[in-house]
């Protein structure tokens, strides 16, 4: 049984918009990976319990699906299997790496400029609330931030986009000396999320 | 609320399509039997098939995001490939060796071609890689074999030349010996008379 309390899930429920299905894939794959199919069936029937049922294997990639489920089976996921901010990380980088918008993306992964530039067009790929842009991309300082606006999630959603940034970025730079580390947050006072993303 | 529901349909069609798309995509990709990556120009591979994950050995998840480079016995060979598909477009049937992660050398002959973006610009290209070790180990074999087999040849010639020197020095010694007997019987005839 999940500990997760009824105002933690209330908070999450209030996550306005959707996101696309191909998410879910992603995710999907990644705790087969990590988990196997007992850890998905446990997962699902955890979400059963709290009264927000999901079947993945039922999912469409190109149907659009509440945010809200997406950031609560996240939680879940921490609470059943124990998972650290590194493996939400890993999560996002797993994801990256499978994606199918990545894919479709991918005409835009040919430089560093091209990259940032797109990176609002990318989010938009996978979900109808937030706007992400790019700021102060200072390539010879090899710094820019990626700043996600009217955007709330789950704190443990922000290291999964840390990995999903890092890992989309790491096709145009070299990943030894890449590093993206989100330096502001709404769940800690700030008024925006806020990437920083060095090379 | 005529005018959405319409606009609704069209979308769930589109959804469903591009659901048949994908399908149809990852299936004909999953199928290539010949082992193929999509790498971008910083030489990054991007996507690969089952092929290639049987091939060398590497998950299609784990080579996502890796250098290229990884696969190749010679580092520089992926850059070299890329300098020459930026100048040809197209390679077909270039020898290489490559690396796989249990870390055999296997030979390959590469072919590849370059995709473009709307405005042309090359955003990546495809690598197919076909697998020629069996092949190589047969031409290395037979290669062995016409060296053995040469060798043993130039052998034998050698212990021909030195026996037909061998006869042809006994010809010249009988020669002379003739030479010597018909002088000496001469010198006997004379001592006679």
């Amino acid at each position: 049984m999940v500990l997760i309390s009824k105002t933690e899930i209330e908070e999450i429920i209030k996550n306005k918009g959707e996101v696309i299905g191909a998410s879910f894939k992603e995710d999907l794959e990644f705790i087969l990976e990590k988990e196997g199919k007992e850890g998905l069936k446990k997962l699902e029937e955890e979400m059963k319990k709290l009264g927000y049922p999901i079947d993945f294997k039922k999912i469409k990639s190109f149907q659009w699906y509440p945010l809200s489920l997406n950031m609560l089976y996240l939680v879940v996921a921490k609470d059943v299997f124990d998972w650290p901010d590194d493996l939400f990380r890993e999560n996002g980088r797993f994801s990256a790496r499978i994606s199918l918008i990545a894919r479709i993306m991918m005409k835009y992964i040919i430089s560093l400029e091209r990259c940032f530039n797109e990176a609002g067009n990318f989010w938009q790929k996978y979900y109808t609330v937030g706007r992400l842009t790019t700021e102060n991309f200072d390539k010879k300082n090899r710094t820019a931030f990626l700043v996600l606006k009217d955007f709330t999630g789950h704190p443990v959603f922000c290291h999964v986009l840390e990995g999903y940034f890092w890992q989309v970025i790491s096709y145009v730079v070299p990943k030894e000396k890449l590093k993206v580390k989100e330096i502001e947050c709404i769940f800690k006072e700030g008024k925006t999320h806020k990437f920083q993303v060095t090379w | 609320m005529e005018a959405r529901n319409s606009q609704k349909i069209i979308i769930q069609q589109l959804s469903e399509d591009l659901e048949d798309l994908e399908s149809y995509i990852k299936d004909l990709w999953q199928f290539l039997p010949l082992p193929t990556c999509y790498v971008n120009p910083f030489q990054i591979v991007l996507d690969a098939n089952s092929a290639l994950e049987e091939f060398f050995g590497w998950r299609v998840s784990e080579l996502i995001g890796e250098k290229m480079e990884k696969l190749f016995i010679e580092k520089n060979q992926a850059q070299k490939i890329y300098q020459k598909i930026l100048k040809t477009g197209r390679i077909t049937n270039q020898e290489s060796k490559v690396l796989t992660k249990a870390n055999q050398e296997k030979f390959v002959n590469i072919s590849a071609t370059t995709r473009r973006g709307n405005k042309g610009s090359i955003i990546g290209y495809y690598l197919a890689f076909s697998d020629v070790s069996e092949f190589k180990k047969l031409q290395a074999g037979l290669e062995k074999m016409v060296e053995e087999r040469t060798k043993e040849l130039q052998k034998k010639v050698q212990e021909l030349e030195k026996l037909n020197k061998l006869a042809t020095g006994r010809e010249l010694k009988m020669v002379e010996l003739k030479k010597e007997i018909v002088r000496l019987k001469i010198e006997l005839e004379k001592t006679r008379l």
